[in-house]
């Protein structure tokens, strides 16, 4: 399998985002927005249930992003000792 | 030379497009026939799931026509809306969008297309039997989470464990691309 690695492959930051982010969002878009567009937003039950799964979604991607950051800054600061 | 690699870019590009559209097709069928699917129908799904919960808790499940499995001790039940069908859409989605436009050849990336469905499946199992597991675990010992009503701390659990396992997943698919890119 050949994998494409362009000279100017994406900066190590953007590809932890995108390993954060690309999940989450398509998570949030199966879970609220499809049923959001088969026209969920009339019960009231959704809203509460769309609440919690972006509140703990939310959570989940702080507590993960911090902890990326942590162990870039660790490595980083492991090369530059 | 710079505008024939020029050309070979734009032409992967366009076919990335015609995979993703390929891919949000499948994931919308995928939504439409399962979102109403009934236990029956969904048992492909739900039949190894409940094989795995049981080896891994020990804790016996019956089979009833219609409601799909039930906890012989415990009050739970292996049901069509315990099936993870989102998780499968959401695994398969992230799998195809996150990785076609990185591979290279047009068979890879056809291939890559062709097994998401399967990884996404073989997933869908693993993280629906933790979540599972985990239920069982905290009905069978009475742990209830403070604040959380039941049903809150059940969908509370099954965020955790579908999000965490799209982020497994991804880490696993970008750790299986780099090693075959390393080994050529």
């Amino acid at each position: 399998m050949r994998v494409e690695r362009p000279r100017n492959a994406m900066p190590a930051s953007v590809r932890g985002w995108r390993r954060i982010l690309l999940p989450f969002g398509i998570y949030l878009c199966v879970t609220i927005g499809v049923p959001l567009l088969n026209g969920a937003s009339a019960r009231p039950e959704f809203w509460e249930h769309a609440l919690e799964v972006v509140t703990i979604a939310m959570i989940l991607v702080a507590v993960r992003s911090a902890s990326t950051a942590l162990e870039r800054a660790g490595a980083s600061g492991g090369r530059a000792r | 030379m710079n505008g024939r690699a020029t050309s070979n870019r734009t032409k992967r590009r366009a076919l990335d497009v015609v995979l993703f559209a390929v891919a949000l097709a499948s994931a919308y069928a995928m939504k439409r026939s399962y979102s109403v699917a009934s236990a029956e129908e969904l048992r492909w799904l739900l039949a190894p799931t409940t094989w795995l919960v049981e080896r891994i808790t020990g804790e016996p499940f019956a089979r009833e026509a219609g409601a799909g499995f039930v906890a012989e001790r415990l009050p739970l039940v292996i049901a069509p809306a315990c099936a993870g069908v989102n998780f499968l859409i959401a695994s398969f989605l992230t799998l195809s969008f996150g990785f076609v436009p990185r591979l290279h050849a047009i068979t890879t990336k056809l291939a890559w297309l062709a097994a998401t469905p399967f990884l996404a499946c073989a997933a869908t199992l693993l993280a629906n039997t933790a979540r599972i597991a985990v239920a069982v675990g905290l009905e069978r010992h009475g742990i209830r989470i403070p604040a959380l009503s039941h049903s809150e701390a059940h969908r509370a659990l099954g965020v955790v464990v579908y999000l965490g396992g799209l982020w497994l997943s991804y880490s696993l698919a970008e750790r299986l691309t780099r090693r075959a890119a390393d080994a050529r």
